[in-house]
């Protein structure tokens, strides 16, 4: 893992309300962990980031994806696919952090192999301690498989 | 009207050796206009048995509004006539059958008369070139009022005389009660899918507004949120002030939006109503209230409670909200509620009692509808939708809910809801 040889955690976020990034931020700051938190606002980014394509070729392999589900030009769920049917990306662990908690959002991207899928809590005390226990959780507390 | 042309070879026969004659058709007649099945089933049997006496090559039975002076096709057998509309109303004016309306008299349309009534109404070209060369309108009244015609027609040139006039009259007076039934028992049905539909739509928009208007409200309470965890005390005491007028609105449109979207989910979002045990659905409401039940000193007790036919989440909410008042609206230091429920035929009543503050009966309607509060904000916190819930909820499970009080008395609830047991099994 990353952390052990020192380096930042590598988070991507993937989200296009302007609004909800900066919350996201603001969690991840209060949170204390190190990392670095990157940010692209469409499904079509996401996927040219962790395939290191055109300017995002010198950016590092992230170690937790947060992805929204309602984006512009390639949705969540299709973000998903590509990424859960690639070898080379499918053990990058991909936390849904979404508005919706509607049951067929939820049945459909752990159809999708989605590791975690989260409703963004409406109360920010509450947002501030879901973004804090993903962190924890996936950074600290799982073993992932090594690079 | 017309009279007979000569091409005929019946003879003329008065009205009550007509009405001897057709008898037992009348009797057949009556028998399947008040038979129990659907009403288009009604009118085909009906024209069988009308056109073995009366041939047509089209028969149509148009329902006449002569208080919005309209009508509208609402039955027709036999051959086609190109533009001719079911079930679409129409302005009376102009049309062939104003006359009929107006007079309520038969009327026979065929080549002694075709020209002038045509020029009169163009619409009958459309008959005409469909093959059609006699019509003979008969008009079905009751209590003096033209309900519907019954109109033959004919492709054989002066196909009505009379004798076929006098006996469709007899027919018209047989079926009038139905027709106008039939009519009022329609026009009753599409009011209420009309109904429906609306309430439906409304339902709808509650919906999608509540949930659409949540996202941003959400950016709006996480900022202020944001402002007053970071900033609280480090501005003016004013600017607190401010920081905490902003973050309790925004709680309270949250709490607003959640009821609005709750009420809206009860219509559209409901499960099967199935065999649910109301005891398991009263344990789930009070593990969601065990934090208010604590903090108020509550006492929540409950008598053994039946299955009863219904969708669980929907009773835990009934039972949550009823209960979450109960403790709420209470001034006692041991806030008490007991909730017990006895059979009433195929239905069971539970009741809901507490030793609160009470409801003025003059309020008793009050209580149910959307945003009605009874108190201030700083006296008792609330949305005001908790009860138009559960009213929603009772009545979508065929019930009935009311309260019980008096000032200063305690409240109770009842409701009614269908009993739960397997058919035959008992509970």
């Amino acid at each position: 893992m990353a952390q052990e040889t020192g380096a930042p955690i590598e988070i991507l976020l993937v989200e296009d309300n302007p609004g909800d990034v900066r919350l996201t931020q603001e969690a991840v700051r209060e949170a204390k962990i190190r990392n670095t938190l990157n940010v692209v606002i469409d499904g079509e980014q996401a996927i040219a980031y962790v395939r290191r394509q055109g300017e995002y070729a010198d950016q590092p392999r992230p170690d937790l994806i947060l992805l929204d589900l309602n984006l512009p030009r390639k949705d969540g769920r299709e973000v998903l696919q590509d990424l859960k049917s690639d070898p080379d990306l499918h053990r990058i662990p991909v936390v849904v952090l979404t508005s919706s908690a509607a049951e067929q959002d939820i049945l459909r991207t752990y159809d999708l192999y989605a590791n975690a899928y989260v409703t963004k809590p409406v109360d920010l005390e509450q947002f501030m301690h879901a973004v804090a226990s993903i962190q924890d959780f996936w950074l600290n507390i799982v073993k992932l498989p090594p690079e | 009207m017309n009279e007979p042309d000569g091409t005929h070879e019946r003879p003329e026969l008065s009205l009550t050796q007509v009405e001897v004659e057709f008898a037992p058709l009348l009797a057949q007649i009556g028998r399947i206009m008040t038979s129990a099945s659907d009403i288009d089933e009604v009118y085909e049997r009906f024209t069988e048995a009308v056109t073995s006496v009366i041939p047509a090559d089209r028969l149509s039975i148009v329902v006449v509004d002569s208080e919005a002076w309209q009508h509208k096709s609402r039955y027709y057998a036999g051959i086609d006539v190109p533009l001719a509309t079911l079930d679409v109303w129409h302005p009376l004016d102009g049309q062939v059958l104003e006359t009929v309306v107006r007079s309520k008299q038969p009327q026979i349309v065929d080549e002694s008369n075709v020209a002038s009534i045509l020029a009169r109404s163009p619409r009958l070209k459309d008959g005409i070139a469909a093959g059609l060369r006699t019509w003979m309108d008969v008009p079905v009244i009751l209590e003096q009022t033209v309900v519907a015609v019954m109109r033959f027609m004919s492709s054989t040139p002066n196909a009505y005389d009379g004798r076929d006039q006098a006996v469709a009259e007899l027919i018209a007076a047989q079926i009038a009660g139905a027709v106008a039934n039939a009519q009022s028992i329609e026009s009753l049905l599409a009011t209420q899918v009309e109904l429906a539909r609306s309430n439906e739509e409304l339902e709808q928009f509650a919906y999608v507004a509540s949930h659409d208007l949540q996202e941003p409200l959400r950016m709006v309470a996480s900022y202020v949120g944001l402002l007053e965890r970071r900033y609280r005390g480090r501005l003016d005491s004013d600017a607190d002030d401010f920081i905490e007028f902003a973050v309790d609105g925004a709680r309270r449109m949250q709490a607003l939006l959640n009821g609005l979207l709750d009420l809206s989910r009860v219509g559209t979002r409901g499960g099967e109503l199935e065999p649910t045990e109301s005891e398991a659905a009263l344990r789930d409401a009070l593990i969601n209230l065990e934090q208010a039940i604590g903090e108020a000193g509550a006492e929540v007790s409950h008598e053994p409670l039946p299955a009863v036919l219904g969708d669980r989440v929907q009773l835990t909410q009934l039972f949550q909200n009823l209960i979450s008042n109960a403790v709420k609206f209470n001034a006692t230091d041991r806030p008490r509620v007991t909730v017990s429920a006895s059979r009433s035929g195929t239905m069971w009543e539970f009741a809901v009692a507490d030793n609160g503050i009470g409801i003025d009966p003059a309020h008793f309607d009050r209580i149910f509808q959307v945003f009605q509060r009874l108190h201030t904000r700083d006296t008792y916190e609330g949305t005001g939708i908790g009860l138009a819930v559960c009213r929603k909820i009772v009545e979508r499970h065929g019930g009935a809910i009311w309260p019980e009080s008096a000032k200063g008395q305690g409240t109770t609830f009842r409701f009614t809801l269908k009993a739960g047991e397997a058919a035959g099994t008992g509970s």
